[in-house]
């Protein structure tokens, strides 16, 4: 096979998407290969596409192809509650959940001290004018519940605690059917911190 | 043997592909080590509470060709007084990028991990500046770098006067007499100087018990400062954040 021609070029490019290797960029290359020419025509415009006409909010800086988002312009929803996030991968699990109705903010990061990312990096600013040009009641942190989302949500917690607005963070603790036997001890502990009082509907 | 148990302390953690993890831990039996932790992002992982950076946890590594990746993990201590400030937080991730910066791989030093463990054990939000210093000097004193503070490092004369210079070139203070204007040198008082011996005798777990001014705090960080960015040639990464929360 010439190295330099149009399969090694594809093949070279599939595999500078996250988690393809070689050989999965080899087997990629040759299944377009072997699709009908319509394929690969749709599957460039897809990607063009979605590279031109997909950029940040410019309310709550998700991804989106509308500006402002289907979120943000939203009349249903919640207009007191805004829930933090890192990722706009995490505004679509939550979505997926159902079980949040108010407005979202994607940082596009978490603050990690020991890779030089500092508020700066984040849309920190962003979420400081929204607060103030709007009446949440409530920021959600959901950061997620490690070392760099602990950093950050102290860090925004810090920085709203003085404007007035009750600022909350996700619970940690047990998952959905998990078993006590296999918790860990951090996960345990943070179990009994936000543990919660049953009230029993017949007392 | 193809597996081996370290007590290990959690200084980095970084993604690596999928839900995989490449932790970097100081291990009391082999010093640091970077390690491979599979499967660690998912919601089921047994291993994800023992790898959290800034815990200590006993683990159980399997030995690879190119790199070694955790069994089973245990966590002993989560230190969960540091994760509840921002301080503690910011102050963990600096020590942890000391210890990654200054030691290498597979080079054991039982004080560097006793250092470690104990600056973990006693720090909270509100001790954390003076902690950092001491455990910064102890650190580069034991592997090998000790700022000379007792003589001027030219004539090795006990220096005098309130004020000294200290020079990061050098690794140590210069008397009046023999400070030249071409050296860049930090200027530090007398006081000052005592409170760096302090920090450099006394025991982590007393540490506390040190009261240091603001403008003796200001000399001392930029001394320590100058000195490990001397020693590193780098700036180290944790420091931006740091002083953003001054």
């Amino acid at each position: 096979m010439n190295g330099a021609g149009p399969i090694a070029r594809l093949i070279d490019e599939f595999s500078r998407l996250p988690g393809i290797g070689p050989k999965t960029a080899q087997r990629l290359a040759f299944f377009v290969l072997n699709e009908p020419p319509e394929m690969a025509g749709g599957l460039a415009r897809a990607l063009l596409d979605a590279r031109e006409k997909i950029h940040r909010c410019q309310v709550c800086c998700d991804l989106t192809d509308t500006n402002p988002c289907n979120i943000c312009r939203s009349p249903k929803r919640h207009s007191d509650l805004l829930c933090v996030v890192e990722q706009p991968r995490d505004v679509v699990a939550i979505e997926k959940s159902r079980g949040f109705k108010g407005f979202y903010h994607v940082l596009h990061g978490a603050i990690s001290p020991m890779s030089g990312i500092g508020p700066n990096d984040l849309t920190v600013r962003q979420l400081m004018e929204r607060l103030l040009n709007n009446n949440f009641k409530e920021v959600i942190l959901a950061t997620n519940p490690n070392v760099e989302g602990d950093a950050t949500a102290l860090y925004l917690a810090r920085l709203i605690n003085p404007s007035g607005i009750k600022v909350t963070r996700l619970a940690h603790g047990l998952s959905v059917g998990a078993s006590l036997e296999y918790a860990d001890g951090i996960t345990l502990s943070k179990s009994f911190e936000g543990r919660q009082e049953i009230i029993s509907s017949r007392s | 043997m193809r597996e081996y148990l370290v007590d290990a302390i959690i200084l980095k953690s970084v993604r690596a592909r999928d839900a995989d993890r490449i932790i970097t831990l100081y291990t009391k039996q082999h010093g640091k080590k970077r390690v491979m932790a599979h499967g660690v992002d998912r919601a089921v992982s047994k291993k994800r509470g023992s790898v959290q950076p800034f815990s200590y946890s006993k683990l159980l590594l399997r030995r690879g060709r190119e790199i070694d990746s955790i069994d089973q993990g245990e966590p002993i201590e989560i230190f969960q007084d540091l994760r509840q400030s921002l301080e503690g937080l910011a102050t963990a991730s600096y020590l942890a990028e000391l210890v990654d910066n200054f030691t290498s791989e597979d080079d054991p030093d039982p004080v560097v991990f006793n250092l470690l463990l104990d600056a973990f054990t006693v720090l909270k939000g509100d001790c954390s500046e003076v902690l950092s210093w001491a455990f910064e000097l102890k650190l580069l004193s034991q592997v090998g770098y000790c700022p000379c503070l007792e003589e001027c490092v030219f004539c090795d004369q006990p220096v005098k006067g309130d004020k000294v210079f200290f020079l990061p070139e050098q690794g140590g203070v210069v008397c009046n007499n023999c400070k030249t204007a071409e050296v860049p040198a930090i200027l530090i008082s007398l006081g000052s100087l005592e409170s760096l011996k302090a920090l450099m005798r006394w025991e982590t777990r007393m540490l506390h018990q040190i009261r240091i001014g603001m403008s003796a705090g200001r000399e001392i960080q930029a001394m320590i400062r100058a000195f490990t960015e001397y020693h590193l040639e780098k700036k180290m990464k944790s420091c931006n954040f740091i002083d953003l929360l001054k």
